[in-house]
């Protein structure tokens, strides 16, 4: 029995299997990198002149601040929302 | 005994005879204990009329040395059988989680112990790649391998092979829970991420040139098996990918039992031999699964990203057997975890494994 042989074929073997399964693995990883990247949500556009951004979080605190103001909860439309306009 | 022509009554032998009780036996576990009926119980009708005496079956040009010529001695079915395994594969937990590809790897370490093992006790190089493939737990590969290499122990071998990918929820958990502590099969993993078709259909490609290059005699059935995968996945031939999982699986299984039966004659399969290829066998299919669990508490040491080591059981193929016995054990620890897409991920990753192991023993030995 040539041993030699046989500890190469073992030695060998498991080290082929798992080299090969490691290489598959990196290129997994990396088509699920580079497909994720691909399907990324764009970037906002840049503004050109004369462009408004408008903040819908800003909007509601001034609506709110307007109704207060209709209610009578505050005697003039001075809220912090309104000031900053 | 008709005065005119010899009937089998007086030439049959008392091999012969048990090797008839041993098809029996095996249409009995097809059907009694639903043990892997569907190659079961062609082998052991093929086990019956082989050993018929003056059949002329098994002899040239007899009907069943046709088929186990064509299909096997040829290496043509075992192939085809991954074409169809590969249009039924799914392999979207492996790309959903691809590190668990490396517990598919580990688990072929029962293969290697067992071939050592084998060469121990004095069988040859290409009886003991036969015996040792037996761990990968994937029948066609067992037959191709064995075909190949040592044709006169092909009985056994697959006998052995399919015996204990059914014997999986019997051998595998005393393995597991014995490896493993009780914290460590309640760990919960991540849910797996949902993967592109893209994704989906990339794989069968790069996997194909990447294993074919690094291992060409796994050609045959890494080809097979990524070619039936991108039928599956391409959505565009439907038809075909429907006849690869169905009609086409089902005649070779059909060939591929009787096949093997035809090669289970009273003189070569009622040997000592046959009993220390069944003992290897199970020793193949217990380091292995042992090499999957020990492997994935190597990586908990390692990664951020905790897995839980029952995973690892299922790296040895038996797809999807195993991943039910790891849901099974995982649940009896905490019945809200649920592994079993987890486990697919190295299920299918041990069918290429073993494979891949196929191909270097062919290539070294063949």
């Amino acid at each position: 029995m040539d041993w030699n042989f046989a500890l190469r074929i073992m030695s060998s073997g498991l080290s082929a299997v798992f080299i090969t399964l490691f290489l598959l693995y990196l290129v997994m990883k990396a088509v699920e990198k580079i497909f994720s990247k691909l399907e990324a949500p764009a970037a906002p556009p840049e503004l050109e002149a004369g462009e408004v951004v408008v903040d819908m979080k800003e909007i509601a605190a001034i609506t709110g601040a307007i109704y207060a103001y209709l209610e009578g909860k505050e005697k003039t439309p001075s809220s912090s929302a309104l000031d900053r306009r | 005994m008709f005065g005119v022509f010899e009937t089998g009554f007086e030439v049959l032998t008392l091999g012969q005879i048990i090797m008839l009780l041993i098809g029996l036996l095996l249409i009995g576990l097809a059907i009694k204990k639903e043990m892997e009926p569907l190659i079961l119980l062609p082998i052991g009708f093929g086990v019956i009329i082989a050993n018929l005496p003056l059949t002329g079956l098994t002899e040239e040009g007899g009907l069943l040395q046709l088929i186990y010529n064509y299909g096997l001695a040829w290496n043509f079915i075992p192939p085809l059988i991954f074409l169809g395994l590969g249009a039924l594969t799914d392999f979207s937990p492996l790309l959903a989680n691809p590190k668990t590809i490396l517990l598919g790897a580990a688990a072929q370490v029962g293969i290697y112990v067992a071939f050592f093992g084998a060469l121990l006790l004095g069988f040859s190089f290409g009886e003991a790649a036969s015996i040792g493939i037996i761990g990968g737990a994937d029948g066609p590969t067992t037959i191709y391998v064995t075909s190949t290499l040592s044709p006169h122990i092909l009985g056994a071998t697959a006998v052995a092979a399919y015996s204990y990918m059914s014997l999986v929820p019997i051998i595998q958990p005393p393995i597991m829970r014995a490896l493993t502590t009780e914290r460590e099969r309640k760990i919960v993993m991540k849910s797996l991420r949902p993967v592109r078709k893209t994704e989906r259909i990339v794989y069968p490609l790069v996997a194909t040139v990447i294993i074919i290059l690094l291992v060409p005699h796994s050609a045959p059935l890494i080809g097979m098996l990524m070619f039936g995968n991108l039928l599956r996945e391409s959505g565009v031939v439907k038809r075909l990918a429907e006849t690869a999982q169905n009609e086409l699986m089902n005649i070779l299984t059909i060939f591929l039992g009787i096949a093997v039966g035809a090669s289970m004659s009273a003189q070569v399969f009622l040997t000592p031999r046959t009993i220390l290829i069944f003992a290897w066998g199970i020793v193949a299919f217990a380091a292995s699964t042992a090499g999957g669990v020990l492997f994935a508490k190597l990586m908990n040491l390692v990664c951020k990203e905790k897995v839980n080591p029952l995973i690892g059981a299922a790296g040895v193929s038996a797809v999807p057997m195993s991943a039910r016995v790891v849901q099974k054990v995982g649940q009896k620890a905490d019945p809200d975890n649920y592994l079993l897409m987890h486990a697919m991920g190295p299920n299918v990753a041990g069918v290429v494994g073993s494979a891949i192991a196929a191909g270097i023993f062919l290539g070294m030995i063949g």
